[in-house]
């Protein structure tokens, strides 16, 4: 072995601790990037899986308005279509779908798991999707009322074994239309280990009909056709690797048929559902990588230091002839046993930290889109290459400026190692320009990746800053405690010498913490905009949901209501389709002694009494303002409708067009739910007095059910944001941590001088300790304003271009508070152990050892 | 006879459902246990023969079919055989019909339909089509008649009850896409095959069928096939059988014989094989003389034996050159596939194709035989154009 392996082995065993320090800040970014990675892929996966089941082999689709087809279509059509009409030349197989999602449950009290319900023609369908039998295996569907497919997860998670024989024709509810109703599970399928996303029940298309009240409707039909579907490769490979990152290709082309009839790409729409999902998935990635930058704090940290202390070893080695350009590989070689344990050990960290985010995903998923969630994770090469290869190579760039620094030693040079690598090293054209990157990314048609991007640049500069702003800070403090004791004094100069180490520490503090803060800040904001959204959008004491489909209230129930409320809202909603994007048209008919509140917050336009009305996201999706034309498929054909005005909307799931009565537009049969203002008996008295007026099956809910309700979901959502948040914290903790461990440890022989100067013992440990405080302090001081500014850019930007929502500004105090608390109080905990260390040691010792060390 | 061939298809199409997972409600020992499922009309006996009703629909039995092969001549002598069809399986014995039967896709009826052809070079090309009974996408009309699967369709011409009948089917989701545009008239029949139209199938009380055919039409019309038309002349030969029974499980597969006699007579025999080699006793036939009488003939009065078979490349073995004798009708020859390869490669795989008869008399006609393969193809053919 040579004599450089050989110095080297021996310093990273004798800085063993150091060295273990930054194998875990490697460790724990690489496992969170690979978790954060595989529970994306494993949801993503699962999602593709279902669509695939749901679609098999079909391509396009036939749609009408409303997200329906009249039955009457479909022989007429394949008809045509077996007679050779040219329009349908390309198409091999033609399939009727009736298809909603539903739940279902084991008795009809506890309908709890969401799932696709699927209606097929066995006789049409029959290798289109593998899960739905032939014409013979499909009869028992076909000739038995209520009889049903079920796929294996789902059948598990009710508690029907569907190996078990006792099993077979096991009973479930469903909620169709209106009242639960009990269907026979006479069969399973599987939809593969992985179902995130929605389970799959399948019926035969009457059955289907029956249960959801759509009599006379078909779904859409379903088509295989020769026509080469766009092939995505690269960008399939490209969202592999960037979760969060939905490559759309051309809006798909629609084909218009007649009777207001249009072929669709099924590529196309299940895009939309990706998309819905990317932008979440994106949260998780950022983090994920957050993690790994302030991991990687440790590494340059920790390998600087190293350096730093072995000058004089490195000057000898010079001195007998070692080249500059071995020390550097040198240092790269350390950094690279670094990164090889890390990675590996984050390999395994992550596989394990993954189930534990994919089962927080899941239950995201579950309360944000509503679907089952049964995860596995699957092995998938992608995301731990990537995770390999970004520790390795992001560890090593971390140890450039060290292993520059090492090849700068002069051969003489015997310098005291503290007073180098100055902390008042400053990057100030690099900052500049990290800055012009984030101002850049923040230009318009960056899209939200370009906020983030902002976002990331920021939190370098103020990384960078980090040193000199302690710095500053430190002097400003010197020049106040001018005439303070001499503690005080001794304590502003250790920190300040001490900055060379602890400055990269409070670096990664002030990382993590205005990560946090930024995104603490955002998150209030959002659940302020989110409460005050409710309070309006909820504010009628009593909310209606009428059971199936039909495009008007039953006339009893509305001459009860208007006996015992000032006024109502009748809103039949239903699915719809506009340039491509999934709508929800609600229409809306207005009723009552005084006018009702819509519960709007308009952010551009204003009512107009034939105007439609379009949420916010779907506005900047369709890129619709005040004024501009809305064309909203109607049964037979399209209408041109002027768009009155967009309104706040925080709403998951499909955009909504709001349709004034007075548009006067074909009604088409929906969702129906009213919306009861201005009571004139107590709401218990009135609730119970129109649930006895409502068709059987009505629910009738009270605004502070709901609201506790969608509030639920929102917490709910942002678990997972602030499990990776904490991670981030605790690496940053612990970076802190080793940064205060390696000053008490090469502060011995000083300690040591001021205990046999007569010093007593704590002043050595108050010393460690209250560097700690003061850097804990600087870094928290720093990452306030910027803190600030990334929540600012999440908030106008990122979430704007990501969801297409606006948020009102909200910084609550006691988050400040909380933040400086936080800061502190890891500053303190990390602090703790290297100043005990201090204050226990005897002086001797500390004298020998740091002879030793030296 | 060949509602064993139709149960055996419907058997074999719900095994892809079957798969890994358990059998999606399929109790295949309701079709082999052999017992007529109660519910369904049952053929038990002879019965009076009503037409044109009879032309039309029993949806009370639970298997029916409209089966029509058909061998033909362009001017040039060039040989051209097809077959068209159309099966009917009801799910449901009649009268169970839920409580609230409301959607028009509710069916009892499920329709099948076959098209093949075998061109003068000796390619065979089948397709098959599925529909339920409702929306009008399949069924059967006793007058005038027609029955039809989607726009594949035999009926009366315009203006007619029954005969002249046309057959319209245009197949493209084969190789070498064909259209069949024939009409057949100056038919022989109906001839009540069997006891008065009464075909017991096995020992078994039951397993019977209503059973009667025209065994002899005048086929003429125009074949399109690889784009090119061609005038066509033959003879044909429609059956018409419906039943609820079901084959014994003993019962491994059948081989049917449709001959039309050079002298003009019309001969119809066929055996069933059971798995222990040995032939069934129900196997049966029926001589038609020029002026539609008929001779029936048992079990011992003809005798069939295989003398060369064909590799189907997937395992099975086909007969395609048969020594029969007929003693009471004076046939005594070969009985020679004109080409091996006449297998419909569907949902199902049995073979149906022209023969020719040599010896005293001759003749040309068809055989179907099943049995001698795996039942199904490892891959089902997906139904629609390729």
């Amino acid at each position: 072995m040579s004599l450089l392996a050989r110095a080297h082995l021996r310093h990273l065993w004798r800085d063993r601790w150091q060295t273990l320090l930054a194998v875990f800040g490697v460790s724990v970014g690489v496992a969170v990037v690979l978790a954060v990675d595989l529970a994306n892929a494993a949801s993503r996966e699962a999602m593709q899986i279902a669509q695939r089941q749901l679609d098999g082999t079909a391509t396009h689709a036939i749609v009408g308005a409303g997200e329906r087809v009249e039955e009457s279509v479909y022989p007429a059509l394949r008809l045509r279509w077996r007679q050779g009409d040219p329009a349908l030349a390309d198409v091999r197989a033609m399939a009727p779908v009736v298809t909603a999602e539903t739940r279902i449950g084991r008795d009809p009290t506890t309908m709890r798991h969401p799932l696709q319900w699927l209606g097929i023609d066995p006789t049409a369908d029959a290798g289109i999707r593998a899960a739905v039998p032939g014409p013979g295996g499909g009869q028992a569907l076909m000739s038995e009322p209520g009889t049903a497919l079920l796929d294996a997860a789902t059948a598990r998670s009710l508690g029907i074994d569907p190996e078990a024989e006792a099993e077979a024709n096991a009973r479930i509810w469903v909620q169709g239309a209106g009242q639960p109703r009990p269907l026979r599970v006479i069969g399973t399928f599987s939809l593969g280990d992985t179902v995130l996303g929605q389970g799959l029940l399948i019926t035969d298309i009457a059955t289907a009909q029956e249960g959801l009240e759509r009599i006379g409707w078909l779904s859409r039909i379903d088509l295989v056709r020769t026509v080469p579907q766009p092939t995505r490769p690269v960008a399939l490979l490209l969202e592999r690797f960037f979760p969060g990152l939905v490559v759309r290709t051309a809006a798909g082309e629609v084909e218009e048929l007649e009777g207001g009839l249009r072929v669709e790409s099924l590529a196309e729409r299940a895009a939309d559902t990706r998309a819905l999902a990317a932008s979440f998935q994106l949260n998780l990635a950022a983090l994920g990588l957050l993690a790994l930058v302030v991991g990687l704090f440790l590494v340059h940290g920790t390998l600087g230091h190293a350096v730093l202390r072995r000058r004089r070893a490195f000057a000898r080695l010079r001195a007998i002839g070692v080249h500059a350009d071995e020390l550097r590989r040198m240092v790269l070689a350390e950094a690279l046993v670094v990164a090889v344990a890390g990675v590996l050990f984050g390999l395994l960290l992550g596989r394990w930290l993954a189930s534990g985010l994919l089962a927080l995903t899941a239950g995201t998923l579950e309360n944000l889109y509503g679907q089952v969630a049964v995860a596995a994770l699957a092995p998938d090469p992608v995301p731990v290459a990537k995770a390999v290869g970004v520790g390795l190579v992001a560890t090593v760039l971390a140890a450039v400026p060290a292993s520059a620094r090492a090849a700068a030693v002069v051969p003489a040079a015997a310098m005291p190692a503290e007073g180098q690598g100055s902390p008042r090293r400053r990057h100030p054209l690099l900052m500049l320009g990290l800055l012009l990157v984030g101002a850049l990314a923040l230009l318009p048609g960056t899209g939200y990746v370009g906020g983030l991007l902002a976002v990331a640049a920021l939190l370098m500069v103020g990384a960078l800053l980090t040193p000199a702003w302690i710095t500053a800070l430190l002097g400003a403090l010197t020049r106040v405690l001018g005439r303070a004791p001499l503690r005080w004094r001794l304590l502003l100069r250790e920190a300040l010498r001490g900055l060379a180490r602890s400055g990269v520490a409070g670096a990664a503090l002030v990382v993590a913490m205005a990560t946090a803060l930024g995104m603490g800040l955002m998150v209030e904001s959002f659940r302020a905009s989110v409460d005050r959204w409710l309070d309006a959008r909820l504010a009628a004491p009593l909310h209606l949901l009428l059971p199936g489909e039909q495009r008007t209230a039953p006339d009893d129930l509305l001459a009860a209501i208007a006996d015992r409320a000032e006024g109502y809202v009748v809103r039949v909603s239903w699915p719809e389709r506009i340039r491509g994007e999934p709508v929800r048209v609600n229409h809306i008919t207005q009723r009552g002694t005084v006018p009702v509140d819509l519960g709007l917050a308009l952010v551009a336009g204003d009512y107009d009494e034939r105007g439609v009305l379009l949420s916010e996201p779907l506005a900047r999706r369709l890129d619709l303002g005040p004024g501009a034309t809305l064309p909203l498929p109607v049964a037979g054909g399209t209408r041109e409708l002027t768009v009155a005005g967009v309104f706040r909307e925080y709403g998951a799931g499909p955009g909504l067009v709001l349709v004034p009565e007075a548009a006067a537009i074909p009604l088409l049969p929906g969702q129906t739910g009213i919306e009861v203002h201005g009571l004139r008996e107590p709401p218990d008295a009135v609730a119970a007095s129109l649930a006895a007026a409502a068709p059987e099956g009505t629910r009738v809910r009270r605004n502070d059910e709901l609201l506790e309700l969608a509030r639920g979901v929102f917490e709910r959502t942002f678990e997972v944001t602030a499990v990776l948040n904490a991670i981030a914290g605790i690496v940053a903790g612990f970076g802190l941590f080793a940064a205060l461990t390696a000053l008490g440890l090469e502060r011995r022989a000083q300690y040591g001088i001021l205990r046999t100067l007569g010093v007593d013992r704590t002043t050595p440990a108050w010393l460690n300790f209250g560097e700690a405080t003061l850097v804990a302090v600087g870094a928290v001081l720093l990452s306030l304003p910027l803190g600030v500014a990334v929540a600012l850019i999440l908030i106008e930007v990122v979430n704007v271009r990501a969801f297409g929502w606006s948020l009102d500004v909200s910084f609550p105090p006691w988050l400040f508070l909380q933040a400086l608390a936080i800061g502190l109080a890891a500053g303190w905990a990390a602090a703790l152990a290297p100043a005990l260390a201090v204050w226990r040691a005897d002086p001797a010792v500390l004298l020998t050892e740091a002879r030793r060390h030296a | 006879m060949r509602s064993s061939l139709v149960l055996m298809l419907w058997m074999s199409l719900a095994l892809p459902a079957v798969g890994s997972e358990a059998a999606p409600g399929l109790d295949l020992g309701r079709f082999i246990g052999g017992d007529v499922e109660t519910g369904f009309a049952v053929a038990d006996g002879p019965r009076p023969f009503r037409f044109p009703e009879d032309h039309g629909a029993h949806p009370d039995f639970r298997t029916e079919w409209w089966y029509l092969v058909t061998h033909l001549t362009d001017a040039s002598g060039r040989p051209f055989s097809a077959q068209f069809t159309l099966f009917r399986q009801a799910l449901a014995p009649p009268g169970v019909d839920s409580v609230e039967p409301t959607s028009r896709w509710r069916t009892r009826q499920v329709w099948m339909a076959h098209v093949a052809l075998s061109g003068p070079d000796g390619r065979h090309q089948a397709s098959e089509r599925f529909a339920r009974g409702e929306l009008g996408l399949a069924g059967v009309r006793a007058e005038p008649f027609a029955a039809w699967l989607e726009d594949w369709r035999l009926a009366a011409a315009p203006s007619s009850a029954l005969f002249p009948l046309a057959l319209e089917a245009w197949v493209d989701d084969v190789e070498r896409p064909f259209r069949l545009d024939l009409e057949f008239d100056e038919p022989r029949g109906p001839i009540l095959q069997g006891d008065r139209g009464y075909s017991p199938k096995s020992a078994r009380d039951g397993n019977a069928s209503y059973y009667y055919s025209f065994t002899r039409m005048q086929a003429y019309g125009s074949i399109e096939l690889d784009g090119r038309a061609f005038e066509v002349s033959g003879l044909a030969w429609l059956d018409r059988e419906w039943s609820s029974s079901v084959l014994d499980p003993g019962q491994t597969g059948w081989d049917w014989f449709a001959l039309h006699l050079d002298d003009g007579r019309d001969l119809k025999v066929f055996q069933i094989r059971r798995d222990d080699g040995s032939i069934d006793a129900a196997s049966a036939g029926t001589l038609v003389a020029t002026d539609g009488s008929t001779t029936a003939l048992g079990r011992e009065d003809f005798s069939l034996a295989p003398l060369e078979t064909w590799d189907d490349g997937d395992g099975g073995s086909w007969p395609v050159a048969w020594r029969l004798e007929v003693p009471a009708a004076g046939v005594a020859g070969r009985v020679v596939a004109r080409h091996p390869d006449q297998l419909n490669r569907l949902s199902v795989r049995y073979w149906e194709g022209q023969v020719c008869l040599d010896g005293p008399v001759a003749g040309c006609g068809f055989l179907e035989m099943t049995g001698y393969g795996s039942p199904t193809p490892a891959a089902m053919a997906p139904q629609g154009r390729d």
